[in-house]
């Protein structure tokens, strides 16, 4: 790979632990919700993480903008550590890296309007100088994110608009920011299917017009698919990184077990081919818990291909033709296909 | 100014809170200006005592000879502005210190919780009667004072749970991602979903404070006003016979009909606020 | 293939000019606008709808459990002949969950969080009447968690807090089973859950189908999921039911635009990412409906007379229905 220039974002190492007290006689429970993650995201890409709940990409969405400090490891902002960063690097970091939630009615304060919502954080971060310029920017920003015609949305709460509409404020204010990053955490399951693409859209423009990078946390493979075309992806197991690279080559060529049932499981529009498809059988349906992950290759005791090597050793993310793979049998594994 | 116009059309449609509200106005105009319009004359004057209701006097006069309606007019002033004094002292007191113990850390928290848990658990009314009587009441703030010392506990408490699940909304996250700092997230983000509950604990609070102060007032601890609608009460009991007397009747009940009012047009006027300045029940 | 709209002698519900109206202050929702629908025994009947559809109202008003201020306001449903909607009382108690049962859309939230699951499954068998033992009521109900794969012993002495969501799920599903129903109701059962835990339960979904015999009515807003599991699938818009054809008619041939745009607007792994097509316009205002048919403002298709008046329900092929002007049988490709 040519010489890229510096990551806008990148995790080296990084490890979260979450320590639950148990009370007084119990050692403290330890909840290792993501263990060395590396990862970059250079500027202008799109990075999807997918995983399932509990697989820790939330958590990792968190760290990326900063709310959570990882218990080891580094989170690099454009090449520096942003735990040796000063208030003021701080404040400027903060304003970087901005994040779109799932819920958006939960993400906008009820009692704000759109204008409100929209403009202090402008006037806060001091993007602007004065309500005027702030008002103007706000009409700016809707026209962006193709809420038209931009006064009609100014004096409404957050209650009166649709789904659709409320996602595109988040990203709106997200926008309007001025960030070089965007984590968006699931940004249209709450979204009539029908509308989701517009919404995608929506963020494809951006992320081309603005060179802004996203990072796509998802568990829809679909929509991820959709958003990541030209970028690439991660896929997370049990707060560990199973496979990793370019998009398409890694969708259309899985080779981690996981990956390949997670493909296996996306409902297709297709009744002969949903009735008819290669399913990968696992061994345990449900995901063991991150307080007691299994030993070796977490995956191990749900993977149809494991071997006792599995139980012993924890692979190591390796490059298996042209992603990266954590998989000792990678190489044995039979090729999946959607049919 | 919409939002005053809103506020105000959802007031005027429920029924009750629209009753409560012109009874609770009709009583504010009276405090601030009925005193313009008539002269308190406490001198008594036996020849007019027990005059029964008349034009130039609406409830008669009392057992001295003095109009009653003027004494209630003034009274209401006394009242009014003791229990909009002692609400507003409480409810400031009682969302600040809820609002900090439930946005900062465990160990701030922990303290201010502790200190709320003993004030809560001190017997309200046997503290104030105490206190009442050891410290001069000279001067009626330090009345507020004592009521709102006794009152803002038990607001704190609720306040603190309220910031402490609204804080895990994601607005508040968003907030923290874009930079804002502690009390530009408590007092700007926060404390406008607050605004019906506190609106309705001043309204309560203020029912709380006008009932401790007639209490204490008519028991006779804090003698300073004597057209307070419990002065009045006080003396048609201890001086006038009360309810011994037939003619004193007027002289009794009529502070405890103006009581009622005053409390009952809060209540409803409540019961609407919730709606009033909820955005999101407004426009249904 | 019976047709999900004409009934016939095999429908175990019939649901004929169903209307539902929600007054409110502002004006009149209409949720439900004269839905006609058979679901034929012994299959899988999928209601397709977004926000907004109405499918909820429609499977809320089969239990007679329309809250306030919802009102029917016209129209009967017939369950094995029977009059579900002048059903009262202990009557109407005993039909539900004994005749029908329903699953809600993130089920999880109705189990108590208080009480041990399997306090829970006795109450449950308790409330409608059985006499049996506890132990007997537990056994039962240990049948059915094998069947879903969760562990009985375990799962029985857990509080719902201890369990995954998708673990849940399926207590719920357990849950909905226990008294026999002849009829399922799902409203979005996999919602909030991931991938995986979603197949999963769709999994069991037929197998309980097939094995048990159960009449199953499924409703959600992914078209995707209902190509596996559904044998007929109608499809609801802005509270009326715009087509309904069995699953590989409807998917291959679709007459009605909606059921075409929604197809070509969902993204999933089989599209080519570039020909995808959002819905232009938003979704209807339901206090504001236009005068003919209520998706012309977002059609590509309309002419003059979509506006003019609503389309009836039209015959394009063999248990094929549409409600379009546009949808002539062969008159449009698929």
């Amino acid at each position: 790979m040519a010489d890229r220039p510096t990551p806008v974002l990148e995790l080296r190492d990084v490890d979260v632990t979450f320590v639950k007290p148990l009370g007084f006689l119990k050692p403290p429970l330890q909840i290792r919700a993501l263990q060395g993650i590396a990862l970059q995201v250079h500027p202008g890409e799109v990075l999807a993480v997918v995983g399932e709940s509990g697989g820790g990409k939330t958590t990792l969405g968190n760290v990326v903008t900063g709310i959570l400090k990882p218990t080891a490891g580094q989170v690099l902002f454009e090449g520096r550590d942003i735990a040796s960063l000063d208030r003021k690097e701080q404040r400027a970091f903060r304003r970087q890296v901005q994040i779109v939630q799932q819920d958006a009615y939960a993400a906008l304060n009820p009692m704000h309007t759109v204008a409100y919502s929209l403009a202090t954080p402008m006037l806060r971060l001091g993007l602007v100088s004065s309500k005027a310029e702030a008002r103007q920017r706000v009409i700016q920003t809707l026209e962006l994110v193709e809420l038209r015609p931009a006064g009609q949305y100014l004096d409404k709460y957050p209650h009166q608009l649709s789904g659709g509409q409320r996602q595109r404020i988040l990203l709106g204010r997200a926008v309007s920011l001025a960030p070089k990053l965007i984590v968006a955490d699931e940004p249209v399951s709450m979204i009539d299917v029908s509308l989701r693409v517009s919404a995608l859209n929506l963020m494809r423009r951006l992320n081309r017009e603005l060179n802004l990078s996203f990072v796509y946390v998802t568990h829809d493979l679909s929509t991820a698919r959709y958003i990541g075309r030209d970028g690439r992806i991660l896929v997370l197991y049990l707060g560990k990184v199973v496979e990793t690279g370019d998009l398409p080559a890694v969708i259309g060529h899985p080779r981690h077990p996981y990956l390949q049932a997670l493909l296996s499981s996306v409902p297709l529009p297709d009744p002969d081919l949903s009735r008819h498809r290669r399913k990968l059988n696992l061994k345990d349906v449900d995901m063991p818990s991150l307080v007691d992950p299994p030993p070796g290759c977490r995956f191990h005791t749900r993977c149809p291909f494991a071997a006792p090597l599995c139980r012993e050793s924890e692979p190591a993310l390796r490059q298996v033709g042209t992603s990266e793979v954590a998989c000792h049998l990678a190489e044995q594994i039979p090729a999946w296909s959607l049919a | 100014m919409g939002a005053l116009k809103s506020f105000f059309r959802s007031i005027y449609r429920n029924r009750r809170a629209f009753i409560g509200f012109l009874i609770l106005a009709a009583f504010v105009l009276v405090a601030v200006f009925g005193p313009l319009c008539c002269e308190l004359d406490l001198k008594t004057d036996f020849a007019t005592r027990y005059l029964a209701p008349s034009w130039s006097h609406p409830l008669g006069t009392d057992y001295v000879g003095r109009d009653i309606l003027v004494q209630l007019v003034y009274g209401a002033r006394d009242v009014l502005s003791i229990g909009i004094l002692g609400a507003l002292a409480t409810v400031l007191v009682g969302f600040t210190v809820g609002a900090v113990a439930g946005y900062s850390g465990r160990r701030v928290d922990g303290l201010i919780t502790f200190v709320t848990n003993l004030f809560l658990t001190i017997p309200r009314f046997p503290i104030m009667l105490i206190l009442s009587a050891f410290i001069k009441l000279s001067h009626p703030l330090i009345l507020v004072a004592i009521i709102a010392l006794l009152s803002w506990a038990s607001l704190a408490r609720s306040v603190r749970s309220q910031i402490l699940s609204l804080k895990q909304r994601e607005f508040i996250t968003v907030c923290t991602v874009m930079g804002y700092n502690r009390f530009q997230i408590i007092f700007s983000e926060l404390l406008p979903n607050l605004v019906s509950y506190l609106a309705i604990s001043f309204v309560y609070a203020m029912q709380g404070a006008i009932n401790d102060s007639s209490i204490l007032i008519m028991m006779g601890f804090a003698p300073f006003a004597p057209t307070h609608w419990g002065t009045i009460q006080n003396i048609a009991i201890s001086q006038a016979a009360g309810a011994f007397e037939p003619r004193t009747f007027i002289y009794l009940f009529s502070p405890i009909v103006c009581f009622t009012l005053l409390q009952t047009a809060g209540v409803f006027f409540a019961g609407g606020l919730d709606e009033a300045l909820n955005p999101r029940l407004r426009s249904h | 293939m019976a047709s999900g709209v004409t009934p016939t002698a095999s429908s175990l519900v019939e649901i004929r000019g169903l209307c539902v109206d929600f007054p409110l202050s502002l004006g009149t929702i209409r949720a439900v606008n004269g839905v006609d629908l058979a679901l034929p025994r012994g299959a899988v009947t999928a209601l397709i709808g977004e926000s907004g559809s109405g499918k909820t109202t429609v499977a809320l008003a089969m239990l007679n459990l329309v809250a306030n201020p919802g009102v029917i306001r016209s129209g009967s449903i017939r369950f094995e002949g029977r009059d579900v909607l002048a059903l009262k009382g202990e009557a109407l108690r005993q039909f539900r969950w004994r005749e029908a049962s329903l699953v809600f859309q993130a089920a999880q939230n109705c189990l108590n969080p208080i009480m041990a699951i399997g306090d829970q499954v006795v109450e449950t068998f308790r409330a409608h009447g059985d006499a049996r033992s506890d132990r007997e009521l537990l056994r039962e109900a240990a049948e059915y968690l094998t069947y879903v794969r969760l562990e009985p012993d375990r799962v029985l002495r857990c509080y719902p807090h201890e369990l995954s969501g998708g673990m849940k799920q399926r207590v719920m599903i357990v849950f909905a089973l226990l008294l026999k129903p002849k009829l399922l109701i799902l409203d979005e059962p996999t919602t909030a859950l991931d991938v995986i835990t979603q197949d999963y339960i769709f999994d069991i979904l037929v197998r309980i189908h097939r094995e048990m015999g159960l009449t199953m009515l499924l409703l959600t807003h992914d078209i995707a999921i209902v190509s596996k599991v559904a044998d007929v699938v109608g499809v609801m818009y802005a509270g009326s039911l715009v087509e309904v054809a069995d699953v590989f008619t409807l998917f291959r041939h679709a007459g009605h635009p909606y059921t075409r745009q929604l197809l070509a607007a969902a993204p999933s792994l089989l599209d080519d990412p570039e020909d995808r097509h959002p819905i232009v316009g938003s979704p209807p205002d339901l206090l504001d409906l236009p005068r003919g048919c209520a998706f012309a403002p977002r059609c590509q298709h309309r002419e003059a007379c979509c506006a003019a008046s609503p389309p009836p329900m039209v015959e394009v092929g063999q248990g094929h229905q549409a409600r379009c002007f546009q949808a002539n049988p062969g008159a449009r490709a698929g």
